[in-house]
């Protein structure tokens, strides 16, 4: 053969490696997709984030020493301590799942509880994320038997957040902890961000400072953001009659669209605070963004939509619950009653509508229920 | 600098054909097309799957000399304009970016990896000066093989991730959905690229031929330290056209 050509071929057969698929990489991930218990001992759905699961339990149907908790993992990831093994629950256990690659693992913290849901709700736990980037409150319940218990209640848009590149340090997030409290050493912070360029393209420009009782699924925070935020989960055997707090609000000025461009007629942005009550079927778990004030599953709604703005100081509210449907105190024994509580810096900024800048800070937050009235 | 190099190259080489005794120079315009892809070699493991793949319009035009030094072999140099692009939409598993993103006046660092589908549209102008040795194989046959080198004229580089996750920093973190997000890379395209070209050309007439020439870049068409995609993607072209001899 000809050197000319030898070379020619070779080139050609230089393209023929290159062109081939790759087999299958074993999967990375190890992520815990779902918590199994007995049906008939769980008070609301097993809460599962990325690294923390909380499980309400019923007092009387299990013994709370002695539970075998089942996970269905990403397909491949292995569990340590395996899947259906007995540990005693008292205090929270970690389970460490791997992935299928062998190269990622992930430490879960189980907690399992029987507390009851605090009515009182200053803000003074915090603790910072895994990746130590931003913050969450977290509540502190009490057990029958007094022992008390750390209860993961509460969610915001941080992790979503997170992914833009933005915030440095956990106090550049739009929810966060301030020591400019009401009352105690901190209270809750929010504050709508921009959301730089990555935001933008995605026609997520802003992003409020939210804080709910439920959960944030993040993994719909771009295709169904309205869905993304998983208002309630809690169950609540009281009868709510009244919400009550305290507040500040300032104004970003007039709101801006999900191209960042300013509305017209020029709308002032506004925060919003509100409280419900409803009642969970099992299509109904949670309630989201869409249905927050509206889902027929409300039983009692108290709104405050109409925050006065100061620059100083904390400004109290005080809101009657507005019952919808009758209470069926039955149905609240049996935790079918949930309750979601909501506080955004940005009223419409679940749509990104909303004003850099606007900030609501929020303390010592109560429902006063039936009974309990002062 | 780039410019300059390639500048000097060509007066190396007219300066060695001029300065050779003999006087027998053959000068073509060469009109075609590129088909081809800018792709990671060999394809990494985190694209599962091309779901499509444009060769898309890229024409080229060329004009060069020959130097026959004797009967068969000669040396050949000349410019060329090309765009070499393609479009493609790929499904990923894992795959790492690191995008720098504005955030009011501070920058971030958005890192994580991507588990979805990716389109991309590749469409860079270069002007090209081939070094090539060319041997007459037989009466029709012509073979050349070289360098080539390139300089960026335009670059174009974006496209959009979609109908997927990121999952942030790592594997293990947390999960966030991308619906859709565009991404443009066009300014982190290097000014220059060489690599090299192998060609082949059939003369059907006395003045009119027919040629392929690949070229095959060895560098990556990325600037240094560019980190958003975690591979290096390469210029492989296949041009396709006719010659005009004079």
């Amino acid at each position: 053969m000809k050197p000319n050509r030898i070379l020619l071929l070779a080139a050609l057969s230089l393209l023929l490696p290159g062109a081939c698929i790759k087999t299958e990489l074993k999967n990375t991930e190890a992520d815990i997709i779902k918590c199994i218990l007995p049906e008939d001992i769980l008070k609301s759905e097993p809460k599962i984030t990325n690294t923390d699961i909380m499980v309400l339990i019923f007092p009387d149907k299990a013994d709370i020493t002695r539970l075998s908790p089942k996970f269905e993992l990403t397909p491949g990831a292995s569990i340590n301590p395996p899947s259906g093994t007995e540990r005693n629950f008292s205090n929270p256990q970690t389970y460490e799942v791997t992935s299928e690659d062998g190269q990622w693992k992930k430490v879960y913290s189980l907690r399992i509880t029987t507390a009851e849901m605090p009515t009182r709700f200053d803000f003074e736990n915090w603790e910072k994320d895994t990746t130590g980037r931003y913050e969450f409150p977290y509540e502190i319940g009490q057990e029958e038997n007094g022992q008390q218990k750390r209860l993961d209640i509460w969610d915001s848009g941080n992790a979503g957040f997170a992914l833009t590149g933005g915030g440095s340090t956990p106090d550049k997030y739009p929810t966060c902890s301030t020591t400019d409290a009401y009352s105690g050493k901190f209270a809750l912070k929010l504050e709508t961000r921009a959301t730089g360029s990555f935001g933008a393209n995605l026609k997520m420009p802003i992003a409020p400072g939210n804080l709910f009782i439920g959960k944030f699924e993040a993994e719909n925070a771009t295709r169904e953001p309205l869905k993304a935020t998983k208002f309630g989960g809690m169950p609540f055997t009281k009868k709510p009659v009244a919400f009550r707090g305290y507040y500040r609000y300032i104004s970003g000025g007039n709101v801006t669209d999900n191209k960042g461009n300013l509305v017209i007629p020029p709308k002032r942005d506004q925060g919003n605070i509100y409280a419900v009550l409803y009642e969970t079927d099992e299509n109904t778990p949670y309630l989201d963004g869409t249905n927050g004030q509206t889902s027929p599953n409300i039983i009692a709604r108290a709104v405050l939509d109409n925050l006065e703005e100061g620059g100083k100081g904390y400004t109290p509210f005080d809101i009657r619950f507005e019952y919808l449907k009758p209470f069926d105190p039955e149905k609240s024994k049996n935790s079918k009653y949930n309750i979601s509580m909501v506080f955004t810096s940005s009223i419409r900024g679940d749509i990104f509508e909303g004003a850099v800048g606007s900030t609501l800070y929020v303390d010592q937050i109560e429902i006063v229920t039936e009974g309990a009235e002062e | 600098m780039n410019v300059k190099r390639i500048a000097g190259l060509a007066l190396a080489l007219l300066i060695a054909v001029a300065g050779s005794a003999q006087k027998k120079y053959e000068y073509r315009v060469k009109a075609g097309f590129n088909v081809g892809g800018t792709s990671p070699l060999p394809i990494p493991a985190e694209i599962r799957k091309i779901k499509s793949f444009s060769p898309t319009m890229n024409f080229s035009i060329e004009g060069n000399v020959i130097r026959h030094l004797d009967e068969k072999w000669g040396v050949m140099t000349g410019l060329r304009f090309e765009t070499k692009g393609m479009s493609t939409h790929a499904r990923v598993k894992n795959y790492s970016l690191v995008i720098d993103v504005s955030q009011g006046d501070e920058t971030g660092t958005i890192e994580g990896v991507f588990t979805g589908d990716v389109k991309t549209e590749v469409k860079n102008e270069y002007i090209t000066l081939p070094l090539l040795a060319a041997r007459r194989v037989s009466e029709r046959w012509f073979l050349k093989a070289g360098p080539y080198f390139s300089y960026l004229i335009k670059g174009g580089f974006n496209g959009s991730a979609y109908d997927g996750y990121i999952r942030d920093q790592n594997p293990v973190g947390n999960k966030v959905g991308v619906e859709t997000s565009t991404y443009d890379f066009s300014d982190d395209i290097t000014g220059f690229d060489w690599g090299g070209e192998f060609g082949a050309e059939w003369k059907a007439y006395s003045h009119l031929s027919v040629y392929g020439d690949l070229t095959w870049s060895a560098k990556s068409i990325f600037k240094k330290g560019f980190r958003s995609i975690g591979f290096n993607m390469y210029n492989i072209y296949l041009n396709l056209g006719f010659a005009y001899v004079f």
